[in-house]
This record gives structure tokens, C-alpha cells and sequence, in this order.
């Protein structure tokens, strides 16, 4: 009898076992594709404006995702690849589209003005915030997320170009900076974690 | 019968433990024969910036420096404390002051990214595939384990076959005297012998 309770008893344990290991796989925590900053840090505040001369300060976007690059309308490879892979993150999001703030910062001041920015973002999607401004509060936009920017000048028609910092950063819907992507992380990682930050909450 | 006295059921029973045992051993012996110390399971790897790390590159002096290539496997975690003043990057990963930054390296490449405190500020990452992870070493027992036990049991009944159950059943729950009808010495057999032995050669 003792050991027809044993064996039944083994039995029913493995498949207890198996079971909780079936749902340990499907219940994973989810990984991030992108750098993951942890704990998160709360991101640098900053009042700049966009491509319509409309205000926009990165503390009032709280409840959306905000994901941000730096570049300038005249450079000639990051910065439109990035925007092309906003784009297709954009459109890979659909309805969530509408949770996340894609905003492009510039780091070349004195020739990208808001109509240039304007300019700029309609080739692209002009749901984009192309953000220039105040020097000072670019400064501080620049320094709170480690922006490297550096002229070099040319002997063309172009004047320089702008050495510049290529990462993509992720503020989530808490106002922390969250994640950043180097350049050449795959839109489809990127747009998976943007997509799983759309999902929290405040 | 009990299931488990079944003599089939015991067959299967111990051919799956003397499967199970050869997949173990084939998997394994094979995964220690094979690995020369760069195939492992993916771990999390912490690297420290310390404090004043800044401030020491900016006055030229030595920093508590990587080596200029570091190999990982892939789905290694690299982390990144940064216990400095300013925010700092290694390779892929950017980490603001205090903060730690992570990644997990998923794709079998190899990089060169800046590095903020590298003499030569770059850092080369070479991300190889794990090889055999506890994972597919799992997975090749899952796949060597199923037909090794089907051909033990093959095999088991073709050197030793199974005996009938009622003979087992006779042999371990012996009947009652009461039970048997043995025909009286002398006595005519045709009705207590099988039909096909009735004064006939059974084979």
C-alpha cells in the first residue's frame, strides 16, 4: 500500500514539476533588446521648441513614452537613417503610436531653425517634434544626457558637419530615463521595447 | 493486476531510467570532451566605474582600464556600474552617474563601440555563439533519450521476452487448492485438456 502511494506520489510530482516548468517559461520576465538603465534615472528636464513654434518641455510629456535623438537637418547618414527607423517604429506600433513622443534634438543650433526643422520633419512624419532653441537650454538637454557634438569644418559647400552622438534614448511614461539603443539596434528590438513600455502605467 | 506490477509497465519503467542514464552520459561526455573554455552558459558579467575614474583620464592619468577585447557569449548580461560623478560609456551600454546601466548581448557579432575610459577610447566586443548552453544540453537528452529507450525496450523483449501475465499472475498470487481441478489418476482427460491436445501432438 506504501508503495502505491509512493509511486502514485512520484508520478503526480513529476508532472507538478513539469507543469511549473511549462509556466515558468511562459511567464518570463520581459528582456530589453536596448541598454537598460537600473534603477532608472529621472531624465534631465528641458524646455525647447519645435518645428511649429509650439513649447515643448520633456516633464509635461509624462503618461507617453518619449524616444529621442540628437542630429541636425544637414547631416548626412545618422540622422536620417534614425528618423527613417522612427518612422517604421511609428508605423509598427499603429493605435499605440498615439502613447509615444518621437522627438528629434538638434545639435547644430545656428542652421536649424524651427522652419528648417519643419522642413526637415515633413520628409519624415511630421508627428516628429524637431526641437531647437534656447542655447542654454540646449546645453542642458546636451549635458543631462551625454551628448557629444563637435564641428568639423569641411572645405565644401556643406561649411561642417557635426560629429555627434548616435544612441537613441527612451523616457518612459514615468518621466525616468529608461533605456538607450545604440546605433544599429534592429527597429524590430527597438520597436518591441517601446511597444512594452507603452504597456505601463503611471 | 497492479499498473505497476504489469511486467511491460516495469519493462518501459526501467529501460526509460537506462535511456535516460545513456542520453545523460552522451550529452554530457560529449559537451566536456568538446569545450575548450569558451563555451559556456550565458552569466552577467558587472564591471565598476569607480569614482574619480572622470577626473583621472582628464588629468592623464591611469585608469582601471579593460582589455581593448572582451569576449562574451551570447545572452550574456553585461553590467555596468558607474559610481562616477559624470555619465560614461562602454561600448553599447551608456550609464549616467550613480546609475547602472545593462545589456544583453543577443546576437553573435563582433563590435567596436567608444569607450569613455579606455586608453585607446575604443572597445572591441566579440559576442560568440554559447555552444552548448544547459539548454541544448537539456534539449539533447530530450532528443537522444525518447529513441534510446525505444530500442532498449525493442531490444529487451527480443532477448528476453516477456512472460504471459497469467503465468506471472499465477507465479506471484498463487491460486487456492480449491480452485484447480485436477483430473483423479486413471481418469479420461478430454474434458480438463485443451481441445488441440486431445489425443494429438500440440505442435
Amino acid at each position: 500500500m506504501t508503495g502505491k502511494i509512493l509511486r502514485w506520489g512520484l508520478a503526480l510530482l513529476s508532472v507538478v514539476l513539469v507543469a511549473l516548468g511549462g509556466l515558468g517559461i511562459l511567464f518570463q520576465p520581459y528582456r530589453f533588446r536596448g541598454s537598460l538603465i537600473d534603477p532608472p534615472v529621472p531624465a534631465t528636464d528641458f524646455t525647447l521648441v519645435d518645428q511649429h513654434n509650439q513649447r515643448f518641455r520633456l516633464s509635461e510629456q509624462r503618461g507617453n513614452v518619449v524616444v529621442m535623438a540628437f542630429g541636425y537637418t544637414l547631416c548626412p547618414d545618422v540622422c536620417p537613417a534614425t528618423l527613417a527607423e522612427f518612422k517604421q517604429i511609428r508605423r509598427l506600433l499603429g493605435r499605440q503610436a498615439e502613447q509615444v513622443r518621437f522627438v528629434f534634438i538638434t545639435v547644430d543650433p545656428e542652421r536649424d531653425t524651427p522652419a528648417r526643422m519643419g522642413e526637415y520633419m515633413q520628409a519624415f512624419d511630421d508627428s516628429f517634434r524637431g526641437l531647437s532653441g534656447d542655447m542654454a537650454e540646449l546645453e542642458r538637454a546636451w549635458q543631462g544626457f551625454g551628448v557629444y557634438h563637435e564641428k568639423q569644418f569641411l572645405d565644401s559647400a556643406a561649411g561642417y558637419l557635426v560629429d555627434h552622438t548616435a544612441r537613441i534614448y527612451v523616457v518612459d511614461v514615468h518621466g525616468n530615463l529608461r533605456l538607450t539603443f545604440p546605433f544599429g539596434t534592429a527597429t524590430q528590438d527597438m520597436f518591441e521595447d517601446i511597444q512594452y513600455l507603452t504597456r505601463e502605467r503611471i | 493486476m497492479n499498473f505497476w506490477d504489469h511486467p511491460l509497465v516495469r519493462r518501459i519503467a526501467i529501460s526509460c531510467m537506462i535511456g535516460i542514464t545513456v542520453a545523460l552520459a552522451i550529452s554530457e561526455g560529449s559537451y566536456h570532451l568538446l569545450n575548450d573554455g569558451t563555451r559556456r552558459d550565458p552569466q552577467t558579467i558587472e564591471l565598476i566605474i569607480p569614482a574619480g575614474t572622470a577626473e583621472r583620464v582628464a588629468a592623464g592619468k591611469s585608469v582601471p582600464s579593460l582589455p581593448a577585447n572582451m569576449t562574451f557569449v551570447e545572452g550574456d548580461v553585461l553590467l555596468v556600474k558607474n559610481q562616477d560623478v559624470t555619465d560614461h560609456q562602454l561600448g553599447p551600454i551608456w550609464v549616467p552617474p550613480d546609475s547602472t546601466g545593462s545589456l544583453t548581448l543577443g546576437e553573435v557579432n563582433r563590435f567596436r563601440f567608444g569607450c569613455s575610459f579606455q586608453p585607446g577610447r575604443y572597445l572591441g566586443i566579440d559576442v560568440r555563439s554559447p555552444g552548448s548552453s544547459l539548454q541544448s544540453r537539456l534539449l539533447a537528452i530530450v532528443l537522444i533519450g525518447p529513441p534510446t529507450i525505444a530500442l532498449i525496450v525493442v531490444y529487451g523483449i527480443l532477448v528476453i521476452p516477456l512472460k504471459p501475465a497469467s503465468a506471472t499472475d499465477t507465479r506471484s498470487h498463487p491460486l487456492p487448492a480449491s480452485a484447480v481441478t485436477l483430473p483423479e489418476p486413471g481418469s479420461a482427460v478430454s474434458d480438463t485438456l485443451p481441445h488441440s491436445l486431445n489425443g494429438k501432438t500440440a505442435l
